[in-house]
């Protein structure tokens, strides 16, 4: 889809919606950049570059790193990508924060420790549906319909049942 | 027009399917991707190019055995223009950019155009299936049954506390994103449809537009995705977005009724303008043309409308945006020009469409 111009949806460091159209004028060039209101990028470019200071052995071996791709837990708490498998055992409680903040899980699962949060399929696990997912779900709609009296939208849902009924019959006759 | 497009020998010419034959009036299509990434490599993104062409042959030769592709091809993406990679993103409703898609990366294609695996984009794998026959669970059953023929090559990275591991953690569990797009001109336009996203809300379930915010839905589209890939199983992904699908879509027919009962005078008004921006413009930006064609969508479907088909609509809608446009006028035009040569299209295109109330 094509964009509109200069109208960016979400920041470009993290996924955050964009509040602040940050341009930087070197030379000729002109650099733009959209952020998230509390961007740790925008708070290095307005308050001076803090990343330049040195810093102390000690402050470097403070900050929790992934031992095989060299993530930081800086990094993945700006909303970085995670670089390899390892990353989910070396960050696991900030993953889980994350997740939690971003309402990427359920609510049931929020902050769950040390159990498995995963559900659905293992490797290798075939993969099977309920045919009668379908049915379910246009039975629902078909009852909220009902009781709110919409009869033509009823209707449309109960043909659609029947039809669905009867391809099913089919199938198992011809299976026969 | 130029007799020597400079286009005319790429394979994604052919790519028309499943777009057009598309009949449908408010549940267009859905898309099924699965990502995956294989064990002990790291992520695309920290990768370096020999080890990810190592990946991509592993696992191309395998991926062109899957099952339900019709002459799979690949295609790298280092030798891919631009606008080719912009025309995928447009064909197969691709979410990401691919335009930082380079060494090492490549997209398998097939001609049924319904599917797509890319390699080494964000993740090693993404298994795409759209689908255009309201049948997710059908879709859903084609991708993992490619990931399953993948998987006999090479293991998957993945743990039993967060499932199929992602470069995304926000994706990580099943890795499955469903996502359903819907035409809602009469929901958004008639402003019942903040109340329904406010109750879908609670579901995990996700409302976008095309560019991803719910608050800019281009040409009256919705876009219901799951919210959570973590802590639920794949048929409960299905059937969260198949409940919420119908809702909407009962909504929506309900919302056609009412406006075609009381002839809307606001809906006639809009409709009848759409039809004179698409007649009469001179340049046409793609927001404002899908916009309009989106009115005259609903038009065809409240029998307001001579002239055209729904089927004519659909294709109209693919057709005006950027890349498929410059594919379909064989011709590469400077993008200070397509504005005009999307009104041009469109202007004969619609000619004979008539207001008919």
């Amino acid at each position: 889809m094509e964009l509109p111009p200069d109208r960016p949806l979400e920041c470009g460091e993290c996924k955050k919606p964009v509040a602040v159209i940050y341009t930087e004028i070197v030379g000729k060039m002109i650099y733009r950049q959209a952020m998230c209101s509390d961007c740790p990028m925008l708070a290095q470019k307005l308050h001076g570059a803090k990343s330049y200071e040195p810093q102390s052995p000690l402050a470097l071996s403070a900050g929790l790193a992934c031992g095989n791709c060299n993530t930081t837990q800086d990094e993945v708490k700006m909303g970085a990508k995670l670089g390899c498998s390892t990353c989910y055992e070396v960050f696991d409680d900030l993953i889980l924060q994350e997740l939690t903040t971003q309402e990427k899980l359920p609510p049931s699962q929020r902050g769950k420790r040390a159990m498995p949060l995963h559900l659905g399929r293992t490797p290798g696990q075939v993969a099977e549906v309920n045919p009668a997912l379908k049915l379910l779900a246009l039975h629902q709609a078909l009852n909220e319909t009902l009781a709110r009296e919409d009869y033509e939208q009823a209707a449309w849902l109960r043909d659609q049942i029947k039809a669905l009924t009867e391809e099913g019959q089919d199938e198992q006759k011809s299976s026969k | 027009m130029s007799k020597n497009p400079p286009s005319s020998n790429s394979p994604l010419t052919s790519l028309q399917a499943p777009w057009d034959h598309n009949k449908n009036a408010i549940w267009l299509a859905s898309t099924v991707r699965l990502l995956r990434n294989i064990e002990k490599f790291k992520f695309p993104h920290k990768l370096e190019v020999e080890k990810k062409n190592h990946i991509l042959q592993l696992t191309s030769k395998s991926a062109l055995q899957a099952p339900g592709l019709v002459k799979p091809y690949v295609l790298k993406a280092e030798e891919m223009t631009p606008s080719q990679k912009e025309f995928l993103i447009e064909h197969f409703l691709l979410s990401e950019g691919l335009q930082e898609a380079s060494s090492g990366s490549a997209f398998l294609l097939d001609e049924t155009g319904e599917t797509i695996i890319s390699f080494n984009v964000k993740e090693h794998l993404q298994i795409q299936c759209t689908d255009c026959k309201q049948d997710l669970e059908q879709c859903w059953m084609r991708a993992s049954a490619i990931e399953t023929t993948l998987s006999g090559g090479s293991n998957f990275a993945f743990n039993e506390r967060f499932g199929f591991l992602t470069a995304d953690p926000l994706h990580a569990g099943t890795a499955l994103i469903v996502s359903a797009y819907l035409h809602l001109p009469a929901l958004i336009h008639h402003h019942t449809l903040t109340d329904h996203l406010e109750k879908e809300k609670l579901e995990g379930i996700q409302m976008l537009g095309l560019q991803g915010s719910p608050d800019e839905l281009v040409g009256d589209i919705l876009m219901v995705q799951n919210g959570y890939t973590l802590g639920v199983n794949e048929e409960s992904i299905l059937s969260t977005i198949r409940a919420s699908v119908l809702r909407l879509v009962v909504a929506e027919k309900d919302a056609r009724s009412e406006i075609k009962a009381r002839e809307n005078p606001r809906f006639k008004d809009q409709i009848s303008r759409s039809i004179g921006l698409l007649k009469h413009s001179y340049q046409l930006q793609a927001a404002e043309a899908l916009g309009a064609l989106s009115f005259l969508k609903l038009g065809i479907e409240l029998g307001w409308i001579k002239g055209i088909s729904l089927e004519e609509v659909n294709t109209l809608y693919f057709n005006s945006r950027r890349s498929h446009l410059t594919y379909l006028l064989q011709e590469e035009s400077p993008s200070e020009e397509i504005a005009t040569k999307r009104a041009e299209y469109l202007r004969n295109k619609t000619q004979k469409i008539a207001f008919a109330v």
